[in-house]
Formats: structure tokens, sequence, C-alpha cells
């Protein structure tokens, strides 16, 4: 099964850990790793790294970041040479609540590949749907 | 000489929803896994006045992207090999979280 980490600052990775979990009801394997504003770069790296290696049950791991560019995905992606993961940026929870179905039936590549467009797609705009509702109840009230 | 296509058959229920939040995250969630257990295409269906809205039964999102409120009616479809049971598992499942326990 592909392991799953969420690395973000601060508290999020474990709050967006705790929502999924909520959601699924404790299905599926994922861990979180927070990072502190103050974390020393060093210090920061071997933790993410040995969340990624407790992940790894052999297939590799998929590594959710919060934001591209910022410390949590910088020190991922400078793990990428050394270790079998994916990462995505912009994590999101659609994005780790479909993870749980993917991870048993997926392999990485193919799991990130699909993850990614998974989690873009399910970004709505609620004024399309309202507008349109609102516009079909002023049509039906003529 | 002329094609001739036989539709399958198909099994469809409709059942309103009973309970305070609709069909919200973890019901959705449950109903997409259960959904995904089966072969068969798995449809949970939105009618009304102007139309039909459609959502894999399969996905939490585009189950949840139906916005399905508290005492509105949903219709299940199952397709496929085992339609029968699908049906039978999902309105189990239906039944077991649409009372207001949430």
């Amino acid at each position: 099964m592909v392991g799953v980490v969420i690395c973000a600052h601060g508290n999020l990775a474990h709050e967006l850990l705790a929502t999924a979990m909520f959601i699924t009801g404790g299905e599926g394997t994922m861990s979180a790793v927070a990072l502190d504003h103050n974390v020393d770069v060093a210090e920061a790296r071997s933790l993410v790294k040995e969340a990624l290696r407790s992940a790894d049950e052999g297939v590799g791991v998929l590594v959710m970041t919060d934001l591209y560019g910022g410390s949590p995905s910088n020190i991922c992606m400078s793990l990428y040479d050394d270790m079998k993961i994916e990462i995505i940026s912009g994590v999101n929870l659609p994005v780790l609540v479909k993870a749980v179905s993917l991870q048993k039936t997926h392999d990485l590549s193919t799991m990130a590949r699909k993850l990614k467009e998974y989690g873009k797609e399910n970004i709505y705009l609620a004024s399309d749907f309202l507008k349109s509702a609102n516009a079909k109840n002023q049509d039906n009230d003529k | 000489m002329p094609q001739i296509f036989l539709s399958q058959p198909m099994q469809r229920t409709r059942i309103t929803i009973n309970n305070r939040l609709g069909v919200h995250a973890r019901v959705a969630y449950g109903l997409s896994r259960l959904g995904e257990s089966f072969n068969s295409r798995v449809s949970i269906i939105i009618e009304n006045g102007d139309g039909k809205r459609f959502g894999n039964g399969k996905d939490i999102m585009s189950i949840l992207a139906l916005g399905i409120l508290p005492d509105s009616e949903i219709v299940i479809e199952t397709e496929g090999e085992d339609e029968d049971k699908a049906m039978k598992c999902l309105l189990e499942y239906m039944e077991l979280v649409n009372v207001d326990k949430n």
C-alpha cells in the first residue's frame, strides 16, 4: 500500500489528518508532520525523512504539502532523489479523502497524477451554482 | 444487418433523506466506499421539475456536489453484473444512516 504523509506549516497537517480521519471513519493509513515556523531546517529535514521512512511499506510514499515553494514543500523536495516519493503541493481535504481509496489499489505515480487532477477538479465557486439556481427560481416565478 | 443492442436491466430505487444534515461528508464517504466495492455502475440522481443531476455513486465529491439536503428525494441506480447485491447493500447503508442520529 502506498504511504501517505501530510507535511505542512504549523498545526495544519495534524488538523487535516484529524478531519480526514473523521470523515473516513479512521480508514486509511496516513501520518502528519508539523513543521514549526522556528524549527531548524536540518532538524526539520530529519523529522520529515523519518516520517517518510516509517510510512514506506516498500512501494513508496505520497507526500502532500500545503504550499509549493514553502519550507515544508522545499524540504520534501530536497528528499526526492533519495527516497521513493511523489509530492503534491496544495493539499486539500478532497485529495486526502480520495487518497484513502486509492492508496490500496494504485501505484505511487498513478495515484499522484490522479489526485493532482482530483484536487483541482473539486474546487467549486459557489456562486456558479447559486446564480444558476436563482435564475431558475425566477423563471419559475414568472 | 442492423445491430441490436439489448440494454441490461437496471435497479432503481427512490428514497427520501430523513436525517438532520442530509447527505453530509461522512455519509457520502461511506456511500462512495460501498459503491466502489461493486463492479456495477452506481449513480445517485436528483430529479426535479426541470431535469436530473447525476452523481457518481463511487466518488465522495461527486455525491457531495449534488448538495443533497434533508427531506429531499434521491434515486439510486445500479447497473451491471452485481446490481441486485449493490442495490441491497446501498439501501441497507442508507437505512442505517438515514435516521436523525447525527
